[in-house]
């Protein structure tokens, strides 16, 4: 594991610890009325310790510069011996004995037995079988997210995931901006690595959080 | 928390049902204050918008399996218009098999009926 990776690789209680925070923090913010704000522009905004932030989407000229630095950074993986691309690790895991695609094929499967439950659902007014059926299909949907979280961690450290973290990360530092005193709203972060050397991981994953709510992701 | 939950709870409310519908008939009403460029919970909100509508019209219409205790709760929603997209496909399943066996049975007729060809 090389510097990067290790930076990358925070103590998982701390994360834990920071996403509590930062889900409590959004229990507490995000009431009908807050979410009801939420869709009126495509711009989000949000208060965090006394200060008004906004989340907006990116311009033309930042995307093409989100592109140029997507680019850069492949292109820095590609050339780097210790990253490798997701195929490859696919091959290397399943030496390992861990079998990705079989884990991609377990979590369709789920798929497959969701269905005739929620058929099954439809056609059912009894609350007690109601239950059942609900407890039933949160419980394999449970099992489906693990599958996929687990297939995340695997493969974190392909090239292709680790662009797409940068793009994220780099698309984060754009578009979060700050009301001043003078309530004009600027950017919080002078540059990416302002953004990068923040120690702010509640700030960090508000951020995160609403940019995802920003950016429609095309299916893959 | 859930955000997306919450987005549903206010795209099948009243308030913004009567919008949606008024919307069609009045072109000046606006739900967004962007015009373009729409953010993903917006389009969200959109397409949950136009379904609890239908969903609402398949109630009125006294439509099997609805109800308004199924509209206000997310999962059992996703079942019934899970059950509505295996219905349509049962049925454009049974019409295109009498189509194509209705085909057969005039295939070689004349395509005119009551036209004789010597």
């Amino acid at each position: 594991m090389n510097k990067k990776q290790e930076k990358a690789k925070v103590g998982e209680n701390k994360i834990k610890e920071f996403m509590r925070e930062g889900l409590d923090y959004l229990d507490n913010m995000l009431s009908q009325p807050e979410a009801e704000n939420m869709i009126k522009d495509n711009k989000l905004e949000f208060p965090y310790k006394g200060k008004n932030y906004r989340i907006r989407k990116p311009n033309i000229e930042e995307q093409r510069t989100l592109a140029k630095k997507s680019r850069e950074k492949y292109t820095e993986l590609v050339k780097d011996e210790s990253y490798m691309f997701e195929k490859q690790w696919l091959e290397l895991l399943k030496k390992k004995g861990i079998d990705i695609e079989e884990m991609k094929k377990e979590a369709q499967q789920i798929n497959h037995e969701i269905t005739p439950l929620l058929l099954k659902m439809a056609k059912t007014k009894d609350k007690k079988a109601l239950d059942k059926l609900k407890e039933s299909i949160n419980n394999k949907r449970d099992k489906q997210a693990e599958i996929h979280s687990e297939i995340f961690r695997h493969l974190e450290f392909s090239i292709e995931s680790q662009v797409k973290i940068q793009e994220t990360a780099y698309m984060a530092y754009q578009v979060t901006e700050v009301m001043n005193i003078d309530k004009a709203w600027v950017p919080v972060f002078e540059s990416y690595e302002d953004y990068d050397a923040c120690d702010d991981m509640v700030l960090l994953n508000l951020i995160h959080y609403f940019l995802n709510l920003i950016i429609y992701k095309q299916e893959e | 928390m859930d955000i997306l939950g919450q987005i549903k709870k206010i795209a099948r409310s009243s308030k913004y049902q009567v919008l949606y519908s008024q919307s069609k008939e009045m072109t000046g009403l606006r739900i967004f204050k962007n015009e373009y460029d729409f953010t993903f919970l917006q389009l969200f909100f959109l397409n949950w918008l136009s379904t609890y509508s239908t969903l609402y019209q398949d109630l009125a219409m006294g439509e099997e399996y609805i109800s308004e205790e199924v509209i206000r709760d997310n999962l059992r929603t996703e079942a019934y218009l899970l059950y509505k997209k295996k219905k349509r496909e049962k049925e454009n399943k049974k019409n295109s098999y009498e189509q194509n066996k209705e085909e057969k049975k005039n295939k070689g007729k004349p395509s005119m009926p009551g036209v004789k060809f010597y």
